[in-house]
């Protein structure tokens, strides 16, 4: 069986804090001090905010947290600086532990080291950096401008009230192309046509940084930031005007790089998060062999891979061992949740857009396709891609170039495709709902990852996996499961399949007390409803449990009691959801209507 | 003692950090030290009684939050901001660009947390020649902004002056809420 990465760290393990319900720690890991902001306040009976401060402030979702109206509360990325050691992160997730009775339900809180990705975000981030730290001296050089005439970098231009160059330092000459006497007694207009000249400036003027066109002698326009200001006033009457000048050529390719970085960046962010989660593959039975013999063949090459199996499968970490054998795993794979993305910005999100595009475009942004230029992206729900993103993907998989929302240069790039559904996209095709020559395409390499009631001679060995991996974080030591239990975890017919496995397991162990994992432990759903359920689609399942939830919040999708936040999604994921499932607000409450 | 959280915003690089290691450490320094995630500190401020007579000596524990500059996903922000009691919104005197953004930071706050109390820091004073004096009433005068201060983290001119100022309106605040 593959070991799952692990590494010495001693800070490795998760450790866990239970709560009493005025935030006062009743029991904790021997190490959960080491963690803390202020270790010692860290103690049986002691308030947890003293030493986790990140929770001043988070009373009331902890309340809804012990209440049951909201599943957990995250905080993630926090940094620690201890006096004595090295600077680490920490995520901390408080989640509900219910006890035998309602005034014995506690909080838990876990507390996990994340440094390994947050260092990894800092380093990318220190590249862009340099280019701040560089803004930031040119600003303050302007403090002494007047003492450094020519040595400044930046353009200086000393014209008369009436607009006549008088004087000039060397950038600008450099920038022009022009000489110093073909530029004095000459109009400012000569080299920046767009000026326009003002009289009686009276001593209070002065203007804010403004962009404009600089053209030099060989007719090439350079964009230039200009600072103007009034010169020698005297009685209110202007003597001239000192233009500086800044090329903004290289500050541009610097705020899109910055831009790519800050992508990169929140995509760090959404790999932490769903790392957390993520273990090794683990496989025994002759169809995932199958499978993993497809998987090391086709990762060596640059096809687009199409992977397709139910919700909870793994086919996150299919894409992701396909990234790790290939050429490109030591460059980035940068995952989309196509369902995830509120269905106005699929398309700036996946191409990114210019500036002022659309309402709320403030900054251009890089886009996730050219984020994984040289490395892999990983389109997981690809059969929610709506119909004109749809178009725009089958260009760039057909190698061809591609343009932001609202650009107009074209962008090429290399990055490999791996596509993932749950849906039928041949049944989609026929819906009209998904574009037959984007499924052909894709369809290139198919890996079918089957579900688990397909393959339960697997389940023990996943069992055993996930006993270890779990033993680490909640700080257990189960090692085996009563003969009883297995037998049970085997028929199960698990709809949420490995996920669901991973998460019974999980639950089980947080309630276990001894060695051995029992029957009574695993909190399987009730097999009545399983067949009564059996028969109906997937999207009708989907459909009444929305419902039900709806309903229990009153018709409520956002804030701490909303549908959204006890479902787990955004509201803009509900709302999408309940849209494609048909499911619409009639009156007070929600209908499914036709 | 009452414990208060409270978030520093502003873009990148216009001295979130140097304010509050200015005002929590008492150093400066020149060096850019990128912030990733989120770093909190704390500092006890013990508030002289104000005229009003409401925040007399009374101790304050400010739990304070280093955000990333920039924007990124609302989602991941609004998680960080809840529960704040205040914002100190900074901008850069000498870049103002970062003057533009403050309104849509203290927006962003606002409506995550409707009662939040905001302060505004006009950042490296030191570096600015012309007089800032207008861009303060500006500020001044926008409706929910407590105070308006012109800082340098670098020479420490208004740093303390910010961080009490939001303090006392935070205070004012629980002061009113007790009340009622
Ligand atoms: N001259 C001067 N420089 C400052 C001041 N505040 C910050 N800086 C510098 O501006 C840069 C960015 O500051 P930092 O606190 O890291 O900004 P943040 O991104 O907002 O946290 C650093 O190089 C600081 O040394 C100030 O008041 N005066
Ligand atoms: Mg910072």
């Amino acid at each position: 069986m593959p070991q799952s990465t692990e590494t010495a760290l001693h800070r490795q393990a998760v450790v866990y804090i239970m709560l009493d319900s005025s935030l006062c720690i009743t029991e904790m890991s021997e190490e959960a001090p080491l963690w803390a902001d202020d270790p010692r306040s860290v103690q049986v009976g002691n308030d947890i905010r003293l030493g986790f401060p990140e929770l001043v402030g988070a009373e009331a979702d902890l309340q809804a947290v012990l209440e049951g109206n909201r599943p957990s509360l995250i905080i993630s990325g926090i940094s620690r600086i201890p006096h004595d050691a090295a600077p680490f992160f920490v995520t901390v997730t408080v989640t509900l532990y219910r006890g035998a009775s309602r005034s014995m339900d506690t909080l838990v809180l876990m507390v996990e080291d994340v440094s390994k990705w947050m260092d990894e975000i800092q380093r990318r981030t220190q590249m862009s950096n340099d280019a701040i730290a560089l803004a930031n001296a040119m600003t303050a050089s302007k403090v002494f401008i007047e003492n450094i005439f020519d040595a400044i970098a930046d353009m200086l231009i000393v014209t008369s009230a009436n607009g006549i160059i008088n004087a000039v330092n060397r950038a600008t000459l450099t920038l022009t192309e022009y000489t110093s006497t073909e530029l004095i007694d000459q109009p400012i207009t000569l080299i920046l046509p767009g000026e326009q000249l003002r009289e009686g400036f009276t001593i209070s003027w002065q203007s804010a940084p403004t962009e404009f066109r600089c053209v030099s002698k060989s007719g090439e326009s350079i964009p230039v930031s200009f600072t103007r200001a009034p010169l020698d006033t005297e009685g209110h009457v202007l003597r001239g005007v000192v233009y500086l000048g800044r090329d903004l050529r290289e500050q541009k390719q610097a705020a899109a790089r910055i831009s790519k970085l800050e992508t990169e960046n929140l995509s760090l962010h959404e790999v932490l998060r769903t790392n957390q989660d993520t273990t090794d593959i683990v496989w025994s039975s002759p169809v995932m062999n199958t499978l993993m013999e497809n998987l090391s063949k086709v990762a060596a090459t640059d096809t687009t891979v199409l992977i397709t199996g139910e919700t909870g499968t793994g086919k996150e970490l299919v894409a992701r061992a396909i990234h790790n054998l290939s050429s490109r795993s030591k460059t980035m794979l940068v995952t989309v949740n196509c369902a995830a993305l509120p269905e106005g910005l699929v398309e700036s999100e996946l191409f990114g857009h210019e500036k002022g595009s659309f309402t709320g475009a403030l900054q251009k942004r890089t886009g996730r396709f050219e984020l994984a230029d040289g490395g892999t992206i990983f389109l997981d729900e690809i059969g929610e891609l709506p119909m004109a993103t749809q178009a725009k993907l089958l260009r760039v998989l057909q190698g061809e170039e591609f343009e932001r929302v609202g650009g107009t240069h074209p962008v090429r790039i290399n990055t490999r495709v791996i596509a993932a559904t749950n849906r039928d996209l041949a049944a989609q095709v026929r819906e009209g709902r998904f574009r037959e020559d984007l499924l052909f395409r894709l369809n290139v390499f198919p890996l079918h990852v089957p579900p688990l009631r397909e393959r339960p001679e697997e389940i023990p060995l996943l069992v055993e996996h996930f006993l270890r991996l779990f033993s680490r974080r909640t700080n257990k030591h189960v090692t085996s499961v009563d003969p009883k239990a297995m037998r049970k975890l085997m028929q199960y017919s698990w709809p949420g399949n490995v996920r669901e496995l991973a998460n019974v397991i999980e639950r089980a162990m947080i309630v276990c007390d001894g060695q051995t994992l029992t029957e009574s432990k695993l909190a399987l759903v009730d097999v009545s409803r399983q067949t009564e359920a059996a028969g109906t689609s997937f999207d009708e399942m989907a459909r009444q449990h929305l419902l039900r939830t709806l309903e229990e919040c009153g018709g409520v999708i956002e804030g701490p009691r909303g549908a959204a936040a006890i479902l787990g999604l955004k509201p803009a994921t509900l709302r999408s959801r309940l849209r494609k499932l048909g499911i619409e607000r009639v009156g007070g409450g929600f209908r499914y209507t036709s | 003692m009452i414990l208060a959280k409270i978030c520093v915003l502003g873009e990148v690089s216009v001295g979130k950090t140097s304010l509050i290691r200015r005002f929590v450490d008492r150093s400066f320094s020149d060096a850019y030290l990128t912030t990733v995630g989120v770093k909190i500190s704390r500092k006890l401020v013990r508030l002289e009684p104000d005229p009003s007579g409401i925040a007399a000596d009374t101790d304050l524990q400010l739990v304070i939050w280093d955000l990333e500059g920039g924007h990124n996903s609302i989602d991941l922000s609004s998680t960080y901001l809840k529960g704040a009691r205040g914002a100190i919104v900074v901008g850069d005197l000498t870049r103002s660009s970062t003057l533009d953004q403050l309104q849509e930071h203290i927006d962003r706050f606002r409506y995550v947390n409707p009662q939040g109390r905001v302060v505004i820091a006009l950042n490296k004073s030191d570096l600015q020649t012309g007089a800032a004096g207008a861009i303060v009433d500006r500020w001044n005068d926008v409706a929910g902004v407590a105070k308006t201060i012109c800082t340098s983290a670098k020479t420490g001119k208004g740093v303390d002056e910010l961080f009490t100022a939001l303090g006392m309106s935070i205070l004012q605040d629980t002061g009113n809420a007790a009340e009622h």
